[in-house]
């Protein structure tokens, strides 16, 4: 089965005063359709940066550089700039970090959810009213009529998340991109939003790709997962695959210094030591290689080799044992 | 929204008040009233008995009621020099300063709004640098002498406007020009640093996510949001385009308030120049009140 979602050797150059910011290094990713991935990474390795070009909404300056995004089977990387607004909003959807700001506040929840419809559908206002309400409703927001009438600045944070969740769904797209969806929310409404991104994902059969650097929240939705460091996938594979098996360090040290219930209680988490590398150089070998244990000259130097098995592939000339996480 | 209008509005009557008690005091405190009608030649008996005639022997408070019954009665006095009417003598002229005021205020919107808005989207640029000088010039250049400079170019070379006066409409042209060239640079940074700022937010990626026309973002969801502040600059704008004609007025021979405040000024005509100062500060008590109202009907974070 083709994926919905193609990237290949995506490239992000953003720059800076004397240079440039090598954001996103030679990114592959892909999606099948009514599948979820999750992009996981630390701020600054690029995973929103990756997420910003499929939709084509990075920042001004920012340059984007890809072999292909195949979208579909479309290659969305030779669109133009209406072709692209086409597809926005109406075959996919997206969600971001901020629910706070999203939303214009001069502008009913209502307008706003409306709009998408009518410019992508063509439909009435009494159409596109109803299907807002509808998807308030499927949002799990009670009292869509009321919330409709209301502006932004009237509701909460997880509501307002809700309401930006139902504006990506307005059109049906196949693929829904969450940008960190619920990173800037309460606890208690993270689980909730995740739960129903999770439960939207089953029933309507669409493809998301959740970014995030909570492997908690990767443990619950994933169904693939990519693991970012610096501006590449070093690893990615099934949920299953990674979980059981890591095969990178840096997946290995992430997964290290995540709490788990349970399971070492009174000991400290392990942190990785070091610094992320500065993107402003070009790194000739491997980015993680300063802080990891188990490089050598050769990992500083490059090349680094790149294991494809069947549902796992990751680049390290060291990867850890098939059982290694059982030894921790 | 009623009850932000009703704080708003028992908030410009409190401001109205101090404003009628300072133009009241203006008059009092800036010479002996009495004297001055009685004129220079007068001696001291005869200025007594204009000071009991006029109630000027009266106290303070009990005087100041009085004038303010006079007023709401539409009573502002009478001018020592036209021996007629305040109330008549400015209405007569009113509508001449009102109508200048509006053909440059929407002139300068016209003008600021759009070269505003082009600045934010290649600011930066040559554009955006043309636009700064543009304004900086503008805010730099004394309106009289650019008064002069149109009148020389347009009305004494080419001969295509009238040289003065406001009879006709193309009269209020030149006038029009230059007021609006005042008002214009801070309207349009206003809406340059509205516009740049709404550019870069949250919801404007959202709307450029949905999938919206250049059109809808720029218009409906940026534009929106940027002139929130405009709308409130415009109406002190306006306020001060009709208080700030005197200028204009008196070079193009206008004979509208600003040209009446002036030859008050000169001929120390008080009542005339009170009532100017109390109606123009009423006029932006005003203003101010609706632009209040305004925003809040663009705003709807304000309404609570």
């Amino acid at each position: 089965m083709a994926a919905l979602l193609d990237i290949r050797n995506l490239h992000v150059r953003i720059p800076v005063g004397f240079g440039h910011v090598h954001a996103v290094r030679g990114v592959n990713l892909s999606v099948e359709a009514g599948q979820t991935l999750c992009v996981v990474g630390e701020s600054g390795s690029g995973k929103s940066m990756s997420a910003l070009s499929v939709m084509n909404l990075l920042p001004p300056r920012a340059m984007r550089d890809a072999d292909r995004i195949l979208f579909d089977g479309v290659d969305i990387a030779q669109l133009g700039p209406r072709q692209m607004a086409e597809l926005r909003g109406n075959r996919i959807g997206m969600v971001f970090q901020e629910p706070m700001t999203s939303l214009n506040p001069a502008y009913t929840v209502g307008n706003q959810l409306m709009e998408v419809h009518r410019r992508h559908r063509g439909s009435s206002r009494s159409a596109a009213w109803a299907r807002a309400a509808e998807l308030l409703e499927l949002v799990g927001i009670s009292n869509p009529e009321m919330r409709l009438r209301q502006y932004p600045h009237q509701l909460s944070g997880g509501l307002r998340q809700r309401v930006m969740i139902a504006m990506a769904l307005m059109c049906e797209p196949g693929l829904l991109i969450a940008d960190e969806p619920t990173s800037a929310l309460d606890v208690t409404i993270q689980v909730q939003i995740l739960r129903l991104l999770r439960d939207l994902q089953r029933r309507l059969g669409i493809a998301v790709v959740l970014i995030t650097h909570d492997l908690g929240v990767v443990a619950r939705v994933a169904d693939t997962v990519a693991i970012m460091y610096a501006g590449q996938v070093v690893e990615t594979g099934s949920a299953r695959a990674v979980f059981a098996s890591p095969r990178h360090p840096y997946t290995n040290g992430l997964l290290r210094s995540m709490p788990k219930p349970g399971n070492g209680r009174g000991e400290p988490l392990q942190a990785i030591p070091g610094t992320v590398p500065s993107l402003l150089e070009t790194i000739p070998g491997c980015a993680f290689a300063e802080r990891c244990a188990r490089a050598d000259e050769a990992c500083r130097v490059g090349p680094i080799a790149t294991t494809i098995e069947e549902r796992h592939s990751f680049s390290c000339n060291h990867p850890a044992d098939i059982r290694a996480r059982e030894e921790v | 929204m009623a009850r932000y209008a009703m704080q708003r509005f028992i908030l410009a009557l409190a401001v109205a008040v101090a404003v009628s008690i300072i133009s009241f005091a203006i008059l009092r405190v800036s010479t002996d009233l009495a004297q001055a009608l009685a004129g220079e030649a007068a001696n001291q008996e005869e200025v007594e008995q204009i000071r009991i005639a006029y109630g000027l022997d009266r106290p303070l408070y009990v005087q100041y009621f009085a004038w303010l019954g006079d007023i709401a009665r539409g009573d502002f006095g009478e001018s020592y020099y036209f021996r007629e009417p305040v109330a008549g003598l400015i209405l007569d002229r009113l509508p001449l300063t009102f109508t200048l005021a509006g053909m440059s205020l929407l002139l300068a919107l016209i003008i600021a709004l759009p070269l505003g808005v082009l600045a934010a989207l290649h600011h930066n640029s040559w554009i955006d640098r043309l636009c700064l000088g543009i304004a900086v010039v503008g805010q730099a250049m004394p309106s009289f002498w650019f008064a002069l400079m149109l009148i020389f170019v347009f009305a004494v070379t080419l001969q295509v406007v009238p040289l003065s006066g406001g009879d006709t409409w193309q009269g209020l042209i030149l006038p029009a020009v230059v007021l609006a060239y005042y008002a214009t640079p801070a309207i349009m940074r206003l809406t340059r640093a509205g516009m740049i700022e709404v550019l870069a937010s949250d919801y404007i990626r959202t709307a450029r996510a949905k999938g919206l026309s250049s059109a809808s973002i720029l218009v409906k969801h940026a534009l929106r949001n940027a002139v929130m502040p405009v709308v409130a600059l415009a109406a002190v704008k306006f306020g001060f385009l009709l208080g700030g004609s005197t200028i204009v007025e008196t070079v193009f021979a206008l004979d509208g308030i600003g040209y009446l405040s002036w030859e008050s000024i000169q001929r120390a005509d008080f009542p005339v120049v009170q009532s100017i100062v109390l109606l123009f500060s009423l006029i932006f008590v005003f203003l101010t009140f609706a632009s209040d109202i305004l925003n809040a009907w663009v705003d709807p974070r304000v309404r609570v």
